[in-house]
């Protein structure tokens, strides 16, 4: 049972972390588009 | 032949492309890795040796294989940047490092938490672990190199040098465990064959996809943000925005 929870685990860091990074980069870049829209404007 | 290559990389158009797939990528590989995951948690059968536990390399395998693949596309893009000054391969490297960082550290910690039932330790120096430990520390430096310099052409060409001369640490992980005794196993899958039972072998091709496509989105959307913060005042980038 104890294995059990280390396996999944390993499977909610990994989708975490990725979904996570992911997550990060999406905000970073809609951050940038709406700053250099209001430049332009 | 380079020139007939370079102009289908034209920043404009991988800027668009970006955007076209982006949110696609990041669609079908969230959905697709819950349902692997799902096949590889509940539907495989538990391994005869090691119980439960195995179920953790269908997570450690993919991130061992894009830890090195993605070095080895940051320092083929180091070296095209270094000869021809490609704009866009500068870039490609840029937007690869914290992708391939997140790979390592999750290869490390996956690999960590099958150790400890398998082998009855978290953490051994042997020499796998410890040259993907030094991979870590190289995308970790990498990626403090890029921000420690004003200007974005001296920390490319920097970061270019770096990145192919740490290129020698892939074939030291790769065939560490055939050059020394270490605790790590060597390759179950070779060019001869794989030592993984076929009814179990058939997803990790399935969940590599998956990391495919999710790490595709992390890349394209930091192409998306080098290409958008080099081009910032450029009548180019103001109509693809606005466009």
């Amino acid at each position: 049972m104890d294995n059990l929870l280390l396996v999944y685990a390993c499977y909610f860091i990994a989708f975490a972390t990725l979904i996570g990074l992911g997550a990060f980069v999406e905000i970073k870049f809609r951050s940038q588009v709406k700053e250099l829209l209001e430049d332009y404007d | 032949m380079y020139k007939y290559i370079a102009k289908y990389f034209l920043l404009e158009k991988v800027f668009l492309f970006c955007r076209a797939t982006a949110l696609w990528s990041l669609g079908i590989g969230a959905i697709s890795f819950l349902l692997v995951a799902y096949l590889c948690l509940f539907i495989l059968p538990a391994d005869a040796t090691q119980s439960e536990v195995y179920r953790i390399l269908f997570v450690h395998v993919p991130s061992a294989i894009f830890s090195e693949l993605v070095y080895i596309f940051m320092a083929i893009n180091g070296f095209i940047y270094l000869v021809w000054r490609t704009k866009i391969s500068a870039i490609f490297l840029s937007s690869a490092i914290n992708i391939g960082l997140v790979f390592t550290a999750l290869v490390l910690v996956t690999g960590a938490l099958w150790g400890k039932p398998t082998w009855g330790t978290y953490w051994v120096w042997d020499a796998r672990i410890t040259s993907t430990f030094i991979l870590l520390i190289q995308y970790i430096g990498i990626l403090a190199l890029k921000s420690s310099f004003n200007s974005k052409e001296t920390a490319d060409q920097i970061v270019s040098i770096v990145a192919i001369i740490g290129a020698i640490n892939i074939p030291i992980i790769k065939f560490s465990v055939e050059w020394w005794n270490t605790l790590h196993q060597s390759a179950s899958i070779t060019f001869s064959g794989s030592s993984i039972d076929a009814e179990m072998l058939y997803a990790l091709p399935l969940m590599i996809i998956s990391f495919a496509f999710l790490a595709f989105f992390i890349f394209s959307r930091n192409i998306q943000i080098e290409i958008l913060s080099r081009n910032s005042n450029t009548k180019k980038v103001r109509e693809l925005l606005n466009g």
